[in-house]
């Protein structure tokens, strides 16, 4: 079983590096950090500190993950049987679950990969270029950023399966960007104003509101990095007005970005398990 | 020893019903063919034998194991070699059967000592390291039943394993097959609509036209079963003509196709005089006729009504269309 794994996700990998994906990311994340460092702030000159960095580039990462994450899962599945070799992949003693992990795994590495080198060199270039210094709150940036990016990752695996068409599949992928990162303050909003439940005497929001943070994974990291680095914190206006109720935890933040990261893993195997190539 | 049983197989696909209701077994160590036109549920019973697709219902076994209940042990028992090619062509030919042995748990020596087999079975052993993009469609093919060999499968598919090569490379190719079922014991479900394929390499075949199983015999029984000799003659008022031969006690499996008249005699020499006699006494002319031993090509028009050439046919008209169409620009 682990074997079979191994073997599936690191052809995934190798494939990644040949295709040049991998080195491309990485790039990316190194340039978008060190801009975010060096040209992020228009009231100072030159390299800014690790924190205020982060804050200039928190918005930015969101899509940014989101996207690369959603790219690399849509087509794991799908692109495999439109390009055809997924018939020789099933006729294998591989069980189509492993098959799912496998991708999953690969494609993970290959993300996670990306993140810390890319993150990472930025982090140290910057490191010694500026005195005050804080890698623990970046290493906790990096980390929740993993995490998010294989939430999503595993939410375009289980779109990769559920199509019949790369196409579909992509559309569905961009939908999903979509939702989580633009559209989602507005229909929540709209929610809030429809149901009216907003007491404008006492300023504070209902809890089911709060909640609704669980049920989208930006939202949910976005209250992480808050919650655990407190240069972010300071940025955050909305958490500064209202504050978080007790129920907004870090333990609570990340079971609801690892159930957001295995609910739609599981979901891909089953549908997997069931479709007809 | 029956290692492919297949109980009422179907699948269906919406209204259509690609195979139907397939009852039919294959031997240990032989080589079967399933001949079909384009169309007829060849590459769709493959992929339920190799529980690529679910049927819709019936059900197999491969070498005792069920192909629905059982896939994983389904899958450990055999080798495929789809109709459509399935290499990475980013990997190299030696990649590509490393990450195949691997998927199988062969173990370090086994995998390279296996790797080195095959690839000198089917004469690849120069362009391991070359990248597949690279190799011709010959070597593809070449590679893809070295790919399908690695795990020593009881059973290996090869669905239309020398469509679209040339005659060369398909004989090379023929000789492959014959090898590594001679030598290594392997028993071999191939499908294919080229019938000197089915002639040079079988031992069995069975007829598959729009999903169902027309025949399934030993190649010389069902050349037997057309007649001993075949005699075609082309002649005026064909329909006439046919309808009084079909009342002659030695006449059997009499066909019309394309103004040809088909039918099987015993001793066919003997009976041509006969046969122009009975033409003159009703005012047909014949203008050709021959005698020669039945083909598969017979038995397939006798059972089917068509040659598998109409097939091909349109297939290469189609060719020939587009090659005119480029080079009309
Ligand atoms: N996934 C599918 N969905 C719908 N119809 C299908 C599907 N796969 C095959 N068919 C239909 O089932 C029939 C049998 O197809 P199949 O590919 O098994 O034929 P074949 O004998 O392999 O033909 P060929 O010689 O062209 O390869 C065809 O009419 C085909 O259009
Ligand atoms: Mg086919």
């Amino acid at each position: 079983m682990l074997d079979i794994i191994i073997n599936i996700a690191k052809k995934e990998f190798i494939d990644n590096i040949r295709n040049k994906w991998i080195i491309i990311i990485t790039i990316l994340f190194i340039s978008l950090t060190l801009l975010a460092s060096y040209a992020g702030s228009i009231y100072s000159e030159g390299w800014q500190d690790l924190g205020s960095t982060m804050s200039v580039m928190g918005g930015l990462v969101n899509f940014l993950i989101t996207i690369i994450a959603l790219i690399l899962g849509y087509s794991a599945i799908i692109g495999e049987i439109e390009k055809g070799s997924m018939d020789s992949l099933l006729s294998l003693p591989a069980k189509r679950i492993e098959i799912i992990l496998g991708k999953f795994f690969g494609l993970g590495i290959v993300l996670t990969f990306a993140i810390l080198t890319g993150f990472g060199t930025a982090g140290i270039i910057i490191g010694f270029n500026v005195h005050n210094v804080n890698y623990v709150e970046y290493l906790i940036f990096i980390g929740a950023t993993i995490l998010v990016g294989l939430v999503f990752l595993s939410i375009g695996i289980f779109l990769s399966c559920l199509f019949r068409k790369r196409s579909t599949a992509m559309g569905s992928a961009i939908l999903v960007f979509f939702l989580f990162t633009i559209l989602w303050r507005f229909i929540v909003v709209a929610l809030l104003f429809f149901i009216n439940a907003f007491d404008i005497k006492n300023a504070t929001l209902p809890d089911w509101y709060l909640a609704l943070n669980f049920f989208n994974p930006i939202n949910a990291y976005e209250i992480l990095l808050s919650l655990n680095i407190p240069s972010l914190a300071m940025q955050q206006v909305e958490a500064i007005t209202f504050g978080y109720t007790s129920f907004l935890n870090t333990t609570n933040v990340l079971i609801a970005l690892i159930l957001w990261l295995l609910t739609p893993l599981i979901l891909a195997c089953w549908v997997f398990k069931n479709k007809d190539i | 020893m029956d290692i492919i049983i297949t109980y009422g197989l179907t699948k269906k696909f919406g209204d259509l019903t690609a195979v139907n209701n397939l009852s039919f077994n294959v031997k240990k160590g032989e080589i079967f063919g399933f001949l079909g036109p384009n169309g007829a549920g060849k590459t769709t019973t493959i992929k339920m034998l190799t529980t690529l697709l679910n049927p819709t219902s019936g059900t197999a076994t491969i070498a005792g194991f069920d192909i629905i209940k059982q896939r994983d042990e389904v899958r450990k028992n055999i080798g495929v070699v789809f109709q459509e090619p399935a290499l990475d062509v980013e990997l190299t030919g030696k990649e590509n059967l490393e990450y195949h042995a691997r998927m199988y748990g062969l173990s370090r020596d086994k995998r390279k000592k296996r790797i080195n087999d095959v690839l000198e079975l089917v004469n690849l052993w120069d362009k391991r390291d070359v990248l597949v993009k690279n190799y011709s469609g010959g070597m593809k093919r070449r590679l893809e039943i070295a790919r399908g060999l690695m795990h020593y499968p009881v059973v290996l598919f090869l669905d239309e394993p020398t469509l679209g090569l040339d005659a060369q490379t398909r004989r090379a190719i023929w000789a492959y097959i014959k090898k590594m079922n001679k030598e290594e014991g392997t028993t071999i479900f191939l499908t294919t609509h080229y019938m000197e394929e089915a002639e040079y390499l079988c031992n069995r075949v069975g007829i598959i036209d729009y999903g169902k199983l027309l025949v399934i015999d030993d190649i010389s029984n069902l050349k037997n079963s057309v007649g001993k000799d075949v005699i075609t003659l082309s002649c005026t008022d064909a329909d006439r003509f046919v309808k009084i031969l079909e009342n002659e006690k030695w006449v059997e499996k009499i066909k019309r196709h394309e103004g040809l008249v088909t039918f099987g005699v015993e001793k066919g020499d003997e009976k041509i005089p006969e046969i122009i006699e009975i033409a003159r006494k009703q005012d047909i002319k014949i203008k050709s006729i021959s005698v020669r031993k039945p083909t598969l090509d017979d038995v397939f028009l006798s059972y089917t009504g068509r040659t598998i050439r109409d097939e091909e046919g349109q297939v290469s008209s189609k060719g020939r269309l587009s090659l005119r169409f480029r080079g009309g620009r």
